[in-house]
């Protein structure tokens, strides 16, 4: 199978699996639903009977929003430091699901059901959270060393530079650099969560590293594959961004029609995630790396929860 | 007849080759400091050589038995000097790096007698206790200077530039020439600004302030690689190629307190006309495409200032560019040159580069030919110079956008001074009129540019535009070419606000600058509350005909039309009291308008009407933007919704984007 393929049986299989993107959805809103409703109550409070706030209607009006922000700093400050408990709620949860949407693409026959999703989110949670914590910590240190040594050298070019030009280059290069290799770090966290799944591993080290070697003897497919994959949210988010400047937010109407857009492309975003799995795991099934056990895609939940015990 | 007749001629040539040297008939200053400078660059050394003649005039009346001078590039010599201990060795986030530093020695100073005066020379510190600034230079005079005499001093000088760290130095092959020429300080005289004797006025460099000098003529040689191209203040006399691939070009500058230069091989050299100003834009050659901004920018400022405040006296101005990595010397003020600063690419959604050079050309005004002094009365220039840039930009590129213009999201001047003053952790720090350096726990620019824009436009539309503009011609005219203090400004107001105003805001306007200038206290008016109760008839007994009767609501004759009981309280939650009004809008589209003096802590308004308040506003038409809080200005019986459900279902949105890009690895 090429990438070409594999991507259109990850395509075929997401664009199949709405109940399970639903659900990915409501997870992602729920998670966001107290924040924002606090941030909403933060508003009401703030502008209370104040005839400024119906400015904000047109655009951001720097004045209105500055007066308020400087009257309600803290409220909004004690907002703001919780996304970063709300956003370690979602990851946990992200890794849960993982399981479940793993557990149902990689059946090519059957299709979503409460008790298979569910079930794979228990077998391969404390798994999953292991192979959280290995990527989650290479990603920071690959990335922050990356900062370290491309920062110092594009510092010491842009130091130096005689235009801002030289400047500019300096910095996309770096930028293009180190979202390469937070892409390529995120593409061996998923094909290690394959391979768990695939072959039922324990060992996450173990795994992380079989992902790895996969990676590196099959770099252009995988890579290639990742790299054509990532133009879908690409594509998506420049149709909402164009959908948002031509609609604006400037009426009721326009305001509940922006909702619907937005959440809509939040559902995309929850569609992708199950295209990226269904796509890796079809090209995966197609490489055959560790041999044919890994040809495992007919296995139902039962199965998978005797081999959990 | 043929020996008058050549006479005749030679002395017509003469006169004209005398006038070929002097931009202005009559001096338009008194004349105080004049220099004859002959400067030698060295591009690969970084290094000045130069050598001065300065002729000082005594015009006090006070004999006067010592000199001080100004040697500020000192101040970028070590980590010791006052400066770089106030910036802890970083400036508009730009940091000193190692083998930068700069400093400069003045090597021989005599009188025109002969007097050798270098043995003489001793660095003073009058700021501060830091003995190890050697900003500051002090003569002895073997003989005092009598009122009226002038004296004459050759001063031989070396100096290292720095690379540029702030305002002055060298990036590679880019030369920003600032404070680089020993420069005497200014005598003040009794009664002149605050003086109560006669003493010099000449403070150590600092990072917030470092401007104060008497104005004069300045002829200065300036000899530097032949492919170098230059710019300096003044007007260009004359340009010798020395035939060894050097090259010495002379300018001219009359009635001006400063003199700068700028040199680099890099420079496209643009000119354009307005009226009878050349403006030169010496061009970065990446950012050619961004002259055109800095060109119709300096002619939006030049038309401004010309309708609004008076006649720009100069015949060119020029415009620096500075290099990439030499943007420290970026948004400086010298006379008759001005550095600005913009980026490959910028397009006009941020009108920084139109900000930057309508602000500094400002300082041809507010610094330039108004010579305040900016040490102890920065917001003479930096305020001043913020509230002209504030209405130019405002009312060139619109009052909501001016700054910044994306989709969505706009920013006036006006609204970046608020946004500086208002978000201030703590905007009582400092009175604004505070000497510069003695800002210690910050909030300089924050007060003396930001603070002083907003109250200065308060006072603008208390007063009135047309008063305004009376009194910043007048304050413009009356002290042009001198030093006057903030005393000097508010006799002008003084003067021009009665004059239109009749007592309304009495005869001394000190009760608006005392609370705003010299105090800390803030400005916050709020509108409290607004009620709409219905009148009914009263329940009980009540005497009718002589008898008691048992009030009855439902049946009663006597009943008219429904009457509401409305009232609108508003109060002042700041300390500082202002004159304004209240508008109350009811919901037949009537309003009233209830003047209130400001003074107590509240007042209501009462009304017994058919109609119902739907929403009432104090300082309905915004005249005090220096209110910290606009928001709570208002109130209304039917507030939208919609915004805030606009701003909900955004940060939905991008939380819901935040946790899926958060949880990637998951």
């Amino acid at each position: 199978m090429n990438i070409l393929q594999a991507f259109s049986a990850g395509f075929r299989r997401a664009m199949s699996e709405w109940k399970m993107i639903l659900l990915l959805y409501v997870a992602n809103f729920l998670v966001a639903l107290p924040l924002v409703m606090a941030f909403r109550s933060s508003l009401a409070s703030g502008f209370g009977q104040s005839m400024d706030s119906s400015n904000l209607m047109q655009g951001l009006d720097f004045s209105v929003m500055l007066d308020f922000l400087n009257q309600h700093r803290d409220g909004i400050r004690a907002i703001m430091q919780q996304i970063y408990w709300v956003l370690l709620v979602y990851m946990l949860i992200n890794t849960l699901l993982a399981g479940g949407v793993l557990t149902v693409v990689r059946n090519k026959k059957e299709k979503f059901s409460a008790s298979a999703f569910f079930g794979g989110c228990g077998v391969y949670f404390l798994r999953f959270l292991r192979l959280f914590l290995i990527f989650g910590v290479l990603l920071v240190v690959v990335l922050s060393i990356a900062i370290g040594v491309l920062g110092g050298i594009g510092n010491s070019i842009a130091d130096n530079a005689s235009s801002e030009l030289t400047e500019y280059w300096v910095r996309i290069v770096t930028l293009a650099v180190l979202s390469l290799l937070a892409m390529l770090i995120i593409m061996v966290a998923d094909y290690a969560k394959i391979i768990v799944v695939a072959h039922d591993e324990h060992s996450m080290l173990k795994t992380a590293w079989r992902s790895a070697k996969l990676v590196s003897r099959y770099f252009f497919r995988t890579f290639g594959l990742q790299l054509l994959m990532v133009f879908v949210p690409i594509v998506l988010f420049v149709v909402y961004l164009w959908l948002d400047l031509s609609i604006g937010m400037t009426s009721g109407i326009t305001i509940l029609v922006m909702f619907i857009l937005q959440q809509l492309f939040i559902v995309s975003k929850a569609w992708t995630k199950v295209f990226f799995f269904a796509g890796e795991l079809s090209l995966y099934y197609s490489l055959q790396p560790f041999g044919s056990q890994a040809a495992v895609p007919t296995m139902d939940t039962s199965s998978l929860q005797t081999t959990a015990v | 007849m043929q020996t008058l007749s050549i006479l005749v001629v030679c002395l017509v040539a003469i006169t004209t080759l005398a006038q070929s040297q002097s931009l202005f008939r009559e001096p338009l200053s008194p004349r105080i400091a004049n220099y004859k400078i002959s400067v030698v660059l060295d591009p690969s050394q970084k290094t000045l050589s130069g050598k001065e003649t300065l002729t000082w005039r005594n015009a006090s009346t006070d004999r006067i038995s010592e000199l001080q001078f100004h040697l500020y590039l000192n101040a970028f010599k070590n980590s010791r000097s006052t400066f770089m201990k106030e910036f802890g060795g970083a400036n508009r986030g730009v940091q000193m790096e190692a083998g930068g530093w700069g400093w400069t020695d003045v090597t021989s100073m005599s009188t025109s007698d002969g007097e050798d005066l270098t043995r003489s020379m001793e660095f003073i510190h009058p700021n501060d206790d830091n003995g190890e600034d050697q900003t500051v230079l002090r003569v002895p005079l073997s003989r005092p200077l009598l009122p009226g005499q002038s004296i004459q001093l050759t001063i031989g000088f070396k100096a290292k530039l720095p690379r540029v760290f702030a305002r002055t130095g060298y990036f590679q092959n880019f030369f920003m020439i600032g404070q680089w020429f020993p420069k005497i300080g200014v005598y003040e005289f009794a009664g002149q600004r605050y003086a109560t004797t006669g003493q010099w006025n000449c403070h150590q460099f600092h990072s917030n302030t470092e401007f104060y000098a008497d104005y004069g003529v300045y002829d200065v040689d300036m000899t530097l690689p032949k492919e170098y191209v230059l710019g300096a203040t003044g007007i260009p006399v004359s340009s010798k190629d020395n035939g060894d691939g050097t090259k010495t070009v002379t300018h001219h500058a009359e009635d001006v307190h400063d003199f700068a230069w700028t040199a680099s091989p890099h420079f496209l050299d643009l000119t354009e006309q307005w009226r009878d100003v050349k403006i030169r834009v010496l061009m970065q050659p990446q950012r050619a495409h961004q002259a055109e901004r800095y060109f119709a920018s300096a002619k939006i400022a030049l038309e401004y200032f010309d309708k609004h405040v008076g006649k720009y006296p100069y015949p060119n101005l020029t415009i620096v560019d500075p290099a990439y990595g030499g943007m420290g010397a970026g948004g400086m003020e010298y006379p008759t040159l001005i550095t600005a600063g913009s980026l490959w690419g910028a397009g006009t959604w941020v009108r920084f580069a139109e900000a930057v050079v309508i602000h500094e050309f400002g300082h041809q005004y507010w610094y330039g030919l108004v010579g305040n002094n900016e040490f102890e009365e920065a917001f003479l220039d930096e305020g001043f110079n913020q509230y002209t840039e504030t209405r130019i930009l405002d009312e060139s590129y619109g009052t909501k956008n001016s700054m910044l213009n994306l989709p969505g999201v706009s920013l006036g001047d006006l609204e970046s001074s608020r946004m500086a003053y208002t978000s201030m952790p703590n905007p009582k720090v400092a009175p604004t009129a505070t000497f510069g350096w003695l800002f210690k726990q910050g909030g300089y620019g924050n007060l003396t540019y930001q603070k002083t824009a907003l109250f200065m436009t308060t006072f603008d539309r208390l007063v009135g535009r047309a008063v305004m503009d009376t009194i910043m011609k007048t304050y413009f005219e009356r002290w042009k070419f001198k030093h006057p203090c903030w005393r000097d400004f508010l006799a002008v107001v003084n003067k021009v606000v009665p004059k239109y105003h009749g007592n309304k805001f009495g005869k001394d306007l000190s009760w608006y600058f005392d609370q705003v200038l010299y105090g800390t206290d803030v400005c916050d008016y709020e509108l409290t509350s607004i009620g709409n109760n219905e009148v009914v008839s009263p329940q009980g007994m009540v005497d009718r005909d002589g008898k008691k009767v048992l009030a009855d609501t439902r049946n009663d004759s006597t009943k008219g039309p429904q009457l509401y009981d409305s009232k609108v309280v508003a109060s002042r939650l700041g300390e500082v009291k202002l004159p304004t009004s209240v508008l109350v809008h009811f919901d037949n589209g009537q309003e009233v308008r209830e003047p209130w003096d400001g003074q107590s802590r509240w007042i209501e308004f009462r009304y017994r009407r058919p109609e119902k308040i739907t929403w009432a506003k104090v300082d309905p038409d915004t005249v005090m933007v220096i209110d910290m809080n606009l928001n709570n200005n208002s109130k209304t019986t039917e507030p939208a919704r919609a915004p805030l459900w606009k701003y909900t279902v955004k940060f939905l949105f991008w939380l819901q984007n935040l946790l899926q890009i958060g949880a990637v690895v998951g």
